[in-house]
């Protein structure tokens, strides 16, 4: 429930064991690179252009029609390892989907052309011509196409000129049609068309006949290519079914070799020997070492991760069972920095029961249970984690405030059975108590947060936040004396607001707050420098305590919201019951049936955001940085991504 | 009638919503192609309407144009038919916009002898629309058969009585600047008599704003390319005040070089707002740079305001823009040049 501890490895070896030990790297999956380490004393980085690359991007382009996913898979190790043999093996592979690429291609290119032919000819059916005697006009010249619609009004500039255009078909945007000119004037009507974009069909070589006869010829030319396009495509998948296996083997073995040789750019160089430097698990340390070891040259040598200097150490969270799934929600906000607070815990907890105040309802907890079981079950995905808790937490608060799928009475026999009269909240009933117990729901959440950043920071030895910060001593005692001075009031018994308790629990820790980066600086031992003159330092200080004193205010209201959803929540499924009173009874059960799906998915999705926005907001800004680096360790990534 | 009115300006600003994004335009950049570009944008953008009934592998840089041409002037059309806008006066101005936009090319086009070149570059979508005969405009061979074509308009009076040179030539800015005064005086009478007074505010200010940028493009490049003086610079003009004051723009005339045009400018309303305002910056920068800033109000004018005729006049200028970009991209794939120049010149809203 804290962070897992680091070691700090340095590894130095002789480079012809590098790739070795970069693969014990790998293999030990508990290493953690650095990226960020700086060229010093004539060490340098290894850079260079990855030779694996093109072999990589040649097999992930391999024309597979898609048949074909890259992704992890085992192979065997030995058959794979001669990179040669590798590349003679997809070479051949290569050159045979190359063939049956262009192949098909060529197809594809003459079905397209005849399909064109037969599309153009399509507009000339209503021409009841003789192309033959038509193309053996040698005074006049015809030219088919289509002339767009906004041109052909145009053509009336063009009166005086020696040809005609006959349009035969008109498809809204274009006129298809035929224009003739005298032999010697073609060209001239040919640039004046062009300007105008006229298209001009291809009409083939071999039409000898009227449109209609050569446009049942082209299709059964047509049928013809399909039905070899058909079976090419169909020799080309045996084929490609057939290799595939080998296909993604040779894959993953070149993007293994390919990433390995990336993690050389995380390598110093000096003369023969190599520097590696990264992270790894404290209680891993002796094994990562002792497979280090088994590389002749490598020497390893492991220290405290404290020991990094200027290297950021990489922050695992150490998480129970049950708040691990919440990790989702802190790695969202940031990881904490290494020797920080793990908040997990803290969230896993206020998060789920928060949730359950906020959405209680027995049936719908138990449903949302339950779904969020098969979705980390079929998925995963940590939401459904999540969804699991929050739902039992919801389902027992639904069973304090007496609903299950909104129905109020349902549980009646129950209490009276444990011997209650009646439900032990009821919600409509009890307002002040509700929004009351909101507030100090919140309270208790701000000083634990007060108290967890006041521990954070003496740890940090920042003693101006831990003593005078507003969320530090002077914090608390402020926070905490006006509140139970207000709640003292409340009850009605008497006030603690005498003189010497605002002086001393009020008024000084707001002079302490104003005073805080001095009297920091005093504690620790420094020197303070006033920046900006006296007049600045007072009333910026005088405006940041001004909003200390508000921000108190607004972040304990904020945690109104959660009395606010029960309410809200109870109105809405009341809206469902009303409404499906309303409908006939049979078609009832289908609207509370809808009625409570939709309030499941749209108030739950809010009450999750809101809640969500009250740790982020309320809690985390308290204490949390969240700039912390996640450990990762070093791995092949199987993706078909390459730079 | 106010409230059937704020139908046109959300369904205007739905329609803006589907503007190309720099996203869009990344892509487009990446195009090595005119045919891919069209693809692209028959595919992925709200031109795939438009681009539809095209065969987008085979089609003309030319022919892209014109119906990207054509579907602005459609979308016009169809937002003015949606509430009856185009029974309003006010509505015609991008119709009255396109003719004398029409009437200019042809006079560029007589001047430069190349007669037949014109007829491929008028918008064939105005044929049945424009109030005077396209085509005989067309084949006009001098000024007076010009004029001639335009006799029952509006504009005949405007330029009748400039005259052409010694060779023929039409002087061309005077022109410009006469039939551009025509158009905002028009605008400005319209919107005045059509519509009540906080409309009627909010209109003529967009139109001045539009006045205050042609002015000061026009007399940056005066100063810049012919030295302009002062005279020159006031002649050719409009005499139109927004933002910028008479005696600001007059200020801006006066100075000595474009230097210190670019430098008087920046003390102004104007200047202030253009980010990148450098009075060492190339001529295309600038002229970028004011269409970036009058892009921006534009759109702020759309996304605030309440009125149809805000709301349109400035949708169809930021749509302009985007046709505008497009055209620039289409040349710049079709001659090869560099991302970097063509990101220069979009204007990305």
């Amino acid at each position: 429930m804290s962070i897992e501890k680091m070691d700090y490895i340095n590894i130095v070896g002789f480079m012809d064991e590098l790739d070795r030990t970069l693969e014990k790297c790998i293999e030990s999956q508990c290493f953690h690179i650095s990226k960020s380490v700086e060229e010093q004393d004539g060490m340098k980085r290894l850079e260079g252009e990855n030779p694996y690359k093109e072999l990589l991007k040649d097999i992930i382009s391999a024309d597979t029609g898609g048949l074909v996913e890259f992704s992890e898979i085992r192979y065997d190790e030995k058959k794979y390892y001669d990179l040669e043999k590798l590349k003679l093996d997809f070479s051949q592979m290569s050159q045979k989907l190359d063939a049956y690429s262009r192949e098909t291609g060529e197809l594809t290119e003459k079905l397209a052309e005849r399909k064109q032919a037969y599309q153009q000819l399509a507009h000339l059916k209503g021409l009841q011509l003789d192309m033959a005697q038509l193309f053996k006009c040698s005074h006049i010249k015809p030219r088919f196409g289509r002339l767009p619609n906004e041109s052909a009004q145009k053509l009336s500039y063009y009166e005086d000129k020696s040809f005609i255009f006959i349009p035969y078909d008109d498809d809204g945007n274009y006129k298809w049609g035929i224009y003739f000119a005298p032999a010697d004037s073609i060209a001239e009507a040919d640039r004046i068309f062009k300007s105008l974009y006229f298209e001009k069909i291809w009409i083939p070589n071999f039409v000898s006949d009227t449109p209609e006869n050569e446009s049942l010829k082209l299709e059964k030319e047509i049928a013809v290519l399909e039905e070899s396009l058909k079976k090419k495509i169909e020799e080309r998948n045996g084929y490609i079914l057939e290799i595939q296996d080998n296909l993604k083997c040779c894959f993953c073995r070149v993007k293994y070799l390919y990433d390995l040789y990336e993690l050389r750019k995380c390598v110093l160089v000096y003369k023969d020997k190599f520097y590696l430097t990264g992270f790894v698990p404290h209680t891993k340390s002796d094994e990562f070492t002792e497979l280090c070891n088994t590389v002749r040259s490598v020497s390893v040598v492991s220290k405290p991760a404290e020991n990094s200097e200027k290297l950021k150490v990489p922050v695992k969270l150490k998480n129970s069972r049950f708040s691990r799934p919440f990790s989702m929600f802190v790695e969202m906000y940031g990881l904490p920095s290494y020797g920080g607070f793990n908040p997990t815990t803290l969230v896993a907890i206020t998060y789920t029961i928060m949730f359950g105040i906020m959405f209680g309802d027995l049936g719908q907890g138990l449903l949302i249970s339950l779904i969020g079981f098969f979705v980390y079950k079929k998925s995963g995905n940590k939401l459904g984690a999540i969804l699991q808790r929050v739902g039992i937490s919801s389902a027992f608060f639904g069973l304090l405030y007496g609903s299950v799928f909104g129905f109020e009475d349902l549980l009646d026999p129950l209490y009276k059975a444990i011997g209650l009269s009646h439900k032990p909240i009821e919600v409509m009933d009890s307002t002040m108590m509700i929004l009351l117990g909101a507030i100090c729901i919140g309270v208790v959440i701000i000083l634990i947060s007060i108290i967890i950043n006041i521990f954070i920071s003496l740890r940090h030895r920042d003693f101006s936040a831990a003593f005078f910060g507003n969320n530090g001593v002077a914090g608390l005692v402020f926070f905490g004396a006006l509140l139970a001075g207000i709640a003292v009031m409340m009850t009605g018994e008497g006030s603690l607001f005498t003189v010497p308790y605002v002086l001393g629990l009020i008024v000084l820790p707001l002079i302490l707050m104003f005073f805080r980066e001095p009297l920091g600086c005093w504690l620790s031992g420094k020197k303070y420098h006033l920046e900006g003159g006296i007049g600045d330092f007072i009333a910026s200080n005088f405006f940041e305590v001004f909003e200390f004193i508000l921000g108190y205010a607004t972040n304990t209201l904020s945690f109104v919201r959660i009395g606010g959803f029960i309410f809200s929540h109870a109105g809405m499924m009341s809206v469902v019951m009303l409404l499906s009173e309303s409908f006939s009874v049979g078609a009832s059960p289908i609207v509370i049936v809808l009625g409570n799906l939709f309030v499941m998915g749209m108030e739950g999705l809010i009450v999750g955001i809101q809640v969500l926005r009250l740790e982020f907001y309320e809690v985390f800004s308290r204490f949390y940085d969240g700039d912390g680096v996640a450990f990762e360790p070093v791995k092949v990534n199987y993706d078909v991504n390459v730079d | 009638m106010k409230a059937s009115k704020n139908a046109t300006v959300a369904k205007v600003r739905a329609i803006y919503g589907k503007r190309l994004k720099e996203n869009d335009y990344n892509e487009l950049f990446l195009k090595k192609k005119v045919i891919e570009a069209a693809d692209y944008l028959k595919r992925n953008t709200h031109y795939s309407k438009v681009l539809s009934g095209v065969d987008t592998s085979s089609i003309h840089r030319g022919y892209l144009e014109t119906l990207l041409n054509k579907a602005y002037f459609d979308e016009y059309e169809r937002i003015c038919k949606f509430q009856q806008l185009n029974e309003e006066p006010f509505y015609n101005f991008l119709l009255i916009k396109e003719e004398l936009s029409e009437l200019l090319k042809a006079i560029l086009y007589l001047n430069n002898d190349r007669k037949d070149a014109y007829i491929e570059s008028m918008h064939g979508f105005l044929i049945k629309k424009s109030s005077f005969n396209l085509i005989e405009l067309a084949k006009a061979e001098n000024f007076n058969q010009l004029l001639r074509v335009i006799k029952n308009t509006p504009y005949y009076n405007i330029i009748k009585n400039i005259k052409p040179d010694e060779n023929g030539n039409i002087p061309y800015t005077k022109c410009e600047v006469a039939l551009r005064t025509y158009y905002l005086k028009w605008l400005l009478k319209t919107a005045e008599e059509q519509f009540d007074s906080t409309a009627k505010d909010a209109i003529l200010q967009q139109i001045k704003l539009q006045a205050d940028f042609i002015n000061i493009v026009n007399s940056y490049r005066l100063k810049k390319y012919f030295a302009g003086d002062f005279q020159t610079l006031k002649d050719f003009s409009l005499p139109f005040y927004g933002r910028l004051s008479q005696a600001k723009q007059y200020e801006l005339y006066e100075s000595d070089t474009p230097e210190e045009f670019l430098r008087r400018l920046s003390r102004t309303v104007y200047g202030r707002l253009m980010e990148n305002l450098d009075e060492n910056m190339e001529s295309g920068r600038f002229e970028t740079e004011v269409e970036k800033l009058q892009c921006s109000m534009a759109k702020r004018a759309l996304l605030l305001t309440d009125n149809a005729a805000v709301s349109l006049f400035s949708y169809m200028y930021l749509t302009e823009v985007e046709i505008n970009n497009i055209i620039s991209i289409v040349e710049c794939i079709r001659y090869g040049k560099p991302v970097s120049y063509m990101q220069s010149l979009v204007i990305m809203q």
